[in-house]
Parts: structure tokens; C-alpha cells; sequence
């Protein structure tokens, strides 16, 4: 089964958003033997190639097969702009086998697809690295979590306390917790860290209202 | 029946990925001739008609050809979609502006369009951006200063240190941002900042 030159050709499918690094993906995979590309069926897919949300999404709710089909595992590997180390870890936590950034060299590519395809997990270095800072960094709860959200709104404690009906002392408590546990003095440092870690949820729907001032 | 005209379109791309895909899918149209990575290092030199380049090597092009206005037109192609990213691309002189999102169809027709010389091809956000954006003068430059410390979580003691000026000037300009964006605290001046791309990284 490890023997590659004699092992099959492995069957990708890609799901991704992005017109342009879909057609990379597949031009790149395509110039290789090894691989056999295809359009749709992602269920015959050894391994599916997706962006970011896609690939948390199918990982986390995997697609059952019609019945009377064997069930086949599909490895998945994102392919992604998606940095921080948060949204990576996200990820590997809904089941994402693979993690790639899109300046990836073709050869990691294909190592990747390889790896993955083969039941193995492929992290490239730099991805590999963040994953393992989340693993360092203190863990805001659930609750923190929302709240550090409304703030990274621009939110007082007093209207945070009213959005999640508890006292504004009680959220108090909890900012002061957010901070220690990002290592930040300030609210605005809390804030701008929690967007480097990727701690935030994407709020803003895409191209959506920007209230520009006139 | 003649044979159509070519367009030699260069492509510049600082992802792979994105770079074969682009060159893929410009090199089927029948019309163009595509080539891939960097041209001449003084682009009034480059044969191509036109470049599609991400947002960092579409900028280094234009200001690298200075205000001559001669050579190649160039393409941004990218994901940068906030305003100030979108705005600075515009003001620096970029021939059309296309976020990552827009179909393959667009893109050829943002290629032709820029190719022929007529008027600049903006994306429909951009558009949007550009439409509806402040005068160039709208944050000074001090306050700009300002603000970039502010996202980072500095105090107006901190940044008045950093930029050797008085926290009572700092506070000034605070609040004077604050109007500006209309938020109405610190924090929601760094969201609003960060969200609108206002600093830069």
C-alpha cells in the first residue's frame, strides 16, 4: 500500500470557492500522473480539496453515503488564506486531515494530497507551528468568548451585560479574565490580539454594510 | 474569417495556486497570449498589454513606472476588499480593480476593457468603495499616526511617548478620530479602523 510507484492513481475532487485556485489546484495536480482529477463526485474522491469554511463544514457533518454504498472515507484538505492560528486549530478540531496555505509551493501540494490520501495528516511548517501555539495559550470559556465577540463590536460592558442579560459587573469580571488570558493591559489590545489568534468569528457578511461617512 | 487580435496578458501572482489558475484561465480564451511571472524589471518595457497582478505587486509595479502613465495596464486581482486597501490601489493608479470572488468571465472582460485604454475597470464593491469614499485628506496624516498605535492597544500615554508629543494632544486627535469614524469609544475606533482597513498592518 506505501509502495507508490505501484500504488494507484488517487482520485481528487475539489470544492473551493475560489474560481482561480480551483483551476490552479487542478492544473497543478493534473500535470502529475498520479493523480486523476475530477469535476464533481466527491463521494468517489479519495481526497477533497476545499477552502476553509467548506472543508470545517463537510468535516464536521460528513455526507453519508446513498444507502447500499459502502461507505468510503473521504480525507479532506483545505486549502486556504486562513492563517491564525485559532482558525487552523478549528479546523483539525472538526476533522480536516490536511491544512495548506494558498502560497504553497506544487510540491507541497501534491505531497500533501499524498500524504493525506494515504491516512496521514499534512500540516505545512508554518501552519504546524500556529497549531501549536494554540496548544500553549490559556483558553477563554465559552462565555468569554462571547463576550470578547461583542466587544470586538466596539461595546461597553454595560451594553454587552444587556445584549447577554447578566450584570455589568459580571461582565467586568469576565473582560478582566479575556485580558489576562491574552496577556493584553487594554481593551483595544485585547481586541487587536484576538484577531491575530483568528479568536473572533467572521461577523461582517461578506460585502456587506461598511456605513461609510460622508 | 481574420484572425482576432492578440493581447499579450502577463500574470503576477505571489500565490501559486492563484497564479496557475489565473494563467490556466486566461490561456484558454482564444485571444490572448498569456504569460506567467515577473517582466522586465522596468515595466515601460514589458510586451504585455496588460498585467493582472496581486495587490502588492500591482502597487510595487505602478510606483516602480512612477508618473510616467506609459506601459503595460494593470489589473488588481485580489481579496483585499477593504476600503482603504481598495482606495489606495485607486488613487496609486491601477487600471481596474477585481476582487478573488469575481467569475472568470469578468476577469476577461476587465482584461479587454483596460486593454482597448477606455476608462478604469473597478469590481462592484470597488466601485462601491470608491463612490461613496471621504476626500484623500480625510484622516491627517498625525491622526493616522494616531490611530495605528490605538489599534495596536496603546494608552494616549504610550502613544504620546511613541510620537514625542503631549497626551493631551493625543487625546485631541482621539476624539477627533471618534467624530470622524463616528464611534463613540476607543474600542469601537480600533474595530471600525480595522474592519475599514484604515491602518495598515
Amino acid at each position: 500500500m506505501t509502495a507508490m510507484a505501484h500504488a494507484p492513481q488517487i482520485n481528487v475532487a475539489i470544492a473551493h470557492h475560489d474560481p482561480y485556485v480551483s483551476t490552479g489546484i487542478a492544473s497543478l495536480l493534473r500535470a502529475s500522473t498520479d493523480f486523476a482529477v475530477q469535476a464533481g463526485s466527491p463521494e468517489a474522491a479519495d481526497v477533497l480539496v476545499t477552502d476553509y469554511a467548506t472543508g470545517v463544514l463537510r468535516a464536521t457533518a460528513p455526507v453519508r453515503p446513498p444507502v447500499g454504498r459502502r461507505p468510503k472515507a473521504v480525507s479532506f484538505l483545505v486549502v486556504t488564506d486562513q492563517d491564525r492560528s485559532w482558525q487552523i486549530r478549528r479546523a483539525v478540531d472538526a476533522g480536516v486531515r490536511g491544512y495548506l496555505l494558498q502560497d504553497c509551493s506544487a510540491n507541497e501540494l501534491s505531497d500533501a494530497v499524498r500524504t493525506v490520501a494515504a491516512g496521514r495528516r499534512y500540516l505545512s511548517r508554518s501552519v504546524a507551528e500556529r497549531l501549536l501555539d494554540t496548544l500553549a495559550q490559556a483558553i477563554p470559556t465559552a462565555r468569554e468568548l462571547e463576550v470578547l465577540q461583542l466587544m470586538a463590536r466596539g461595546l461597553s460592558n454595560k451594553d454587552i451585560g444587556r445584549l447577554l442579560g447578566i450584570g455589568e459587573g459580571t461582565v467586568k469580571t469576565h473582560v478582566k479574565a479575556i485580558l489576562a488570558k491574552l496577556c493584553e493591559p487594554t481593551r483595544t489590545g485585547a481586541i487587536a490580539e484576538a484577531m491575530r489568534r483568528g479568536l473572533l468569528m467572521d461577523e461582517e457578511p461578506p460585502h456587506g454594510d461598511t456605513s461609510l461617512a460622508s | 474569417m481574420t484572425r482576432p487580435p492578440q493581447l499579450t496578458v502577463r500574470v503576477c501572482h505571489e500565490d501559486l495556486l492563484v497564479m496557475a489558475g489565473l494563467v490556466a484561465l486566461i490561456g484558454q480564451e482564444p485571444d490572448f497570449d498569456v504569460h506567467a511571472g515577473p517582466g522586465p524589471a522596468d515595466i515601460r518595457h514589458d510586451v504585455a498589454d496588460v498585467i493582472v497582478a496581486d495587490y502588492a505587486c500591482a502597487l510595487g509595479l505602478l510606483a516602480a513606472a512612477g508618473a510616467a502613465g506609459t506601459g503595460p495596464r494593470i489589473v488588481v486581482m485580489t481579496r483585499r476588499d477593504k476600503e482603504g486597501e481598495v482606495l489606495q490601489a485607486i488613487h496609486g493608479g491601477v487600471h481596474g480593480y477585481l476582487l478573488q470572488d469575481a467569475n472568470p468571465f469578468e476577469l476577461m472582460d476587465a482584461i479587454r476593457h483596460v486593454a482597448r485604454g477606455g476608462s478604469r475597470y473597478l469590481c462592484k464593491r470597488a466601485a462601491m468603495l470608491f463612490e461613496s469614499s471621504p476626500p484623500r485628506t480625510w484622516l491627517t496624516a498625525r491622526e493616522e499616526d494616531v490611530l495605528r498605535f490605538l489599534v495596536k492597544g496603546d494608552c494616549n500615554k504610550g502613544i504620546a511617548r511613541k510620537l514625542d508629543i503631549s497626551a493631551n494632544t493625543v487625546k485631541a486627535h482621539v476624539s477627533r478620530i471618534c467624530e470622524k469614524l463616528h464611534a463613540s469609544s476607543r474600542a469601537q475606533v480600533a474595530v471600525k479602523a480595522t474592519q475599514r482597513g484604515l491602518v495598515r498592518a
